[in-house]
């Protein structure tokens, strides 16, 4: 029986939608979950860490962008795992990473309204001066990528709406699909704010390589 | 297409966001404008940039404690194994040479999970580099003694990015990559007799399915969910059946 500690075998039916019996004997984090309503409350708890735990990392990545600084982000994080807890019954079972990322932004906008109020919809969506499109000087300075401070405080100066897209893009590698979902607007949204952000980007790193 | 309906869709054309009509006016208006290329070439770079300096935030260790306590199960042994990672690979190490004595299954299983992570960490991941299944499918012959189903699942979110041969359970094996985002899947497989039914086994922190079917015995493995295994063996399944 000590193999059961690092092994948990067991039997899905094949092809057939989630209704097989979860084994879950002294799991380890990445035990398989079929059906995480259906398992008693202590192993409720392993269920739950199971299918968060590897997400954990993206979703304190997300809320620190977002808050700026690790005590916030170590908050909202925490209340975004209290509440997926909670809600663990109604996860759909698919894509677990965008489930719990799309709590995380809410907490970490719920902490925003509340905290920092100024820092949410600081731009407007529709008429925005840097509207891409113009044709550019040719003799404009060269994009200063190489320097990771820079890119970073960049990144960080961008309005939170176009942060969190350009991070899940960038970052966490997420589809305009799934990016859409986390952050509840629509496709067409989300492709507009990443434009944004990178022409905002553009700016940011091609004035800081001019000498002042 | 001129060049403002055309910037706006560039970083799109980039994360392969668009659609085949849209990116085909823009690839065309791309050959014919300079300054539309350069502005693409410094998105790029831009992308680049940001993959490679932005920080990747990791929760402190004493945080992910915190959380442990905060859905209430003390859950002693997930803490002890947060508390010390060193501990715990010892323990793992122990425990690995005690299952080397057990099933051959689990032999096996070992050995699927470090032939995998081998070929991640050579960064020798495909001998044979493609997305095309009809390049990838006659690279096998001659080098393993049965026929290797190949498919790219593009489609379906599982882009084939090559073939492998590797050396597992002291046979020569064909080893199928497929990405699934940022995640690679390896599909081991050799010729088997008999029929087996899908069976998860979750082990070292990988997502491994094993299953039999039509004279080939399959193992995938993979640091993507297990919900992710299951759907590729459907669609490898189906391939020979």
């Amino acid at each position: 029986m000590r193999a059961r500690s690092l092994f948990v075998v067991h039997d899905p039916p094949r092809r057939a939608p989630f209704r097989s019996k979860v084994t879950i004997a002294a799991a380890p984090p990445e035990a398989p979950i079929e059906n995480p309503s259906a398992v008693p409350r202590r192993d409720q708890v392993t269920a739950f860490r199971t299918v968060v735990t590897p997400h954990l990392r993206a979703a304190y990545g997300l809320a620190r962008w977002l808050l700026g600084n690790d005590h916030d982000a170590e908050d909202a994080a925490q209340d975004a795992y209290v509440r997926a807890f909670r809600h663990f019954d109604g996860w759909n079972g698919t894509n677990a990473r965008g489930w719990l990322l799309t709590i995380v932004r809410r907490c970490c906008y719920t902490f925003l309204a509340r905290t920092r109020p100024g820092e949410i919809g600081t731009f407007e969506e529709e008429e925005h001066p840097d509207a891409p499109g113009q044709p550019e000087d040719p003799e404009r300075a060269a994009l200063r990528a190489d320097d990771a401070r820079l890119v970073n405080r960049a990144v960080a100066a961008l309005p939170v709406e176009y942060r969190e897209v350009f991070v899940l893009r960038e970052l966490e590698g997420l589809s305009y699909r799934e990016i859409a979902d986390v952050a509840g607007v629509p496709i067409g949204t989300v492709m507009s704010r990443l434009s944004r952000a990178r022409t905002q980007l553009q700016r940011a790193l091609r004035s800081a390589g001019e000498t002042p | 297409m001129n060049c403002a309906q055309s910037r706006p869709l560039l970083g799109a054309h980039l994360d392969n966001e668009l659609d085949v009509r849209t990116s085909l006016e823009l690839e065309a208006h791309l050959r014919d404008c300079a300054a539309c290329r350069a502005e693409l070439a410094e998105l790029r770079a831009l992308g680049e940039a940001a993959r490679a300096h932005l920080t990747r935030f990791a929760p402190a260790p004493a945080f992910e404690a915190r959380l442990a306590t905060a859905v209430g199960d003390p859950a002693r042994r997930r803490r002890a194994w947060l508390a010390s990672a060193g501990a715990a690979l010892a323990i793992a190490a122990v425990l690995l040479v005690f299952l080397r004595t057990g099933g051959p299954d689990r032999r096996l299983t070992d050995e699927i999970i470090d032939a995998h992570t081998r070929s991640l960490l050579v960064d020798h991941v495909t001998d044979v580099q493609s997305s095309d299944q009809h390049a990838v499918k006659p690279w096998f012959n001659g080098k393993v003694p049965f026929g290797v189903p190949v498919a790219d699942f593009a489609a379906a979110g599982f882009p084939l990015a090559g073939g492998r041969l590797d050396y597992v359970g002291g046979r020569e094996v064909a080893a199928l990559v497929y990405r699934r985002r940022n995640h690679v899947i390896n599909a081991f497989l050799w010729p088997e007799a008999g029929e087996a039914r899908p069976q998860e086994i979750a082990a070292r922190g990988y997502a491994v399915l094993h299953f039999a079917h039509a004279g080939l015995a399959w193992w995938l493995v993979s640091d993507a969910s297990p919900a992710d295994l299951r759907e590729l063996e459907g669609l490898l399944a189906g391939l020979t059946d």
